[in-house]
């Protein structure tokens, strides 16, 4: 399978996304972000950083860039679509996921690695089952997952909620840490899997999310 | 060209981790605040041929671009 990995102006984890791809079985494919040809790719991994500076909102300009064109089109003829931190922000902006991301509520920068909890199993979340706990880093200022209260019940209701931190480490609604679209193929999440990919660096639980990338979302 | 200002606020019971740091610093120097909520100014200069025109073009440019309107609000003001 092949997987092509985004790299946008001040994106700063495609190295580690391409290399996470790889250890997981797929072939990486670096994809720029000023070219429309995804390359005939079979999925796509929109990495961490900071595109465009982060300047007017995180992931807002990232948006209006020619590949999240054919990202978009990619995405709605149902080709997974994995987005992590800088990249689950920009999936939010292009409305291609749910909900958008805001400052961590205590105003810091978090750098840990967290506990999340599987809320139900699927393609994303590979051999875990729902109750699960996993360990994955994150590093984020602006990592909090928000949506009206309303809108986070129907996505509940809709099974959409694939991940939870265990501990309210951002003020995201919910403790929301992991969300999909309704059809299933597009994930984002804050925490970096492709940076829990071998034991000697602490855990391997990223490689089930990378691998959903690969399993087709 | 019609000069447009863009003010885009977070929606009322939005947390603002921002503004919460700029009132408790001011409250270190000894200011009486009861509130302070931090947003963004944009300046736009928009070639239309009139202001409704203009006004028009500055709306839907805060609508797509300058604002999410999950957590934002905006005012527009042109500058006839």
């Amino acid at each position: 399978m092949r997987v092509g990995v985004v790299t946008f102006p001040g994106t700063c984890d495609d190295r580690d996304a391409r290399r996470a791809v790889e250890l997981c079985g797929g072939v990486a494919v670096t994809l720029w972000h000023g070219s429309n040809d995804l390359d005939d790719v079979d999925g796509v991994f929109l990495p961490g950083g900071f595109s465009y500076g982060d300047h007017l909102r995180c992931g807002a300009l990232a948006r209006f860039s020619p590949v999240m064109g054919a990202i978009s089109a990619f995405a709605a003829a149902g080709g997974p679509v994995l987005g992590v931190c800088n990249g689950f922000q920009v999936l939010c902006e292009a409305g291609l996921l749910p909900g958008v991301l805001r400052a961590n509520h205590h105003g810091r920068f978090n750098c840990l690695e967290a506990d999340l909890v599987v809320e139900r199993a699927s393609a994303w979340t590979g051999a875990f089952s729902a109750g699960d706990t996993i360990r994955v880093p994150l590093k984020h200022g602006e990592g909090a997952w928000y949506a009206s209260d309303d809108d986070l019940r129907e996505l509940e209701a809709a099974g959409q909620v694939l991940l939870r931190y265990a501990d309210d480490v951002n003020g995201a609604t919910g403790r929301v840490a992991g969300v999909c679209n309704a059809e299933g193929n597009v994930f984002g999440l804050m925490p970096h899997p492709e940076h829990a990919v071998e034991a000697l660096i602490g855990s391997t639980d990223g490689r089930a999310i990378v691998s959903g990338v690969l399993s087709g979302g | 060209m019609i000069g447009v200002t863009v003010v885009v606020r977070g929606k009322d019971g939005i947390l603002d981790p921002q503004g919460g740091s700029i009132e408790r610093s001011l409250t270190t120097l000894g200011y009486t605040v009861g509130g302070v909520r931090a947003g963004k100014v944009f300046d736009l200069v928009i070639d239309a041929p009139d202001a409704t025109t203009a006004e028009a073009t500055a709306r839907e440019i805060a609508e797509r671009v300058l604002a999410n309107p999950l957590m934002e609000r905006y005012d527009v003001t042109v500058h006839a």
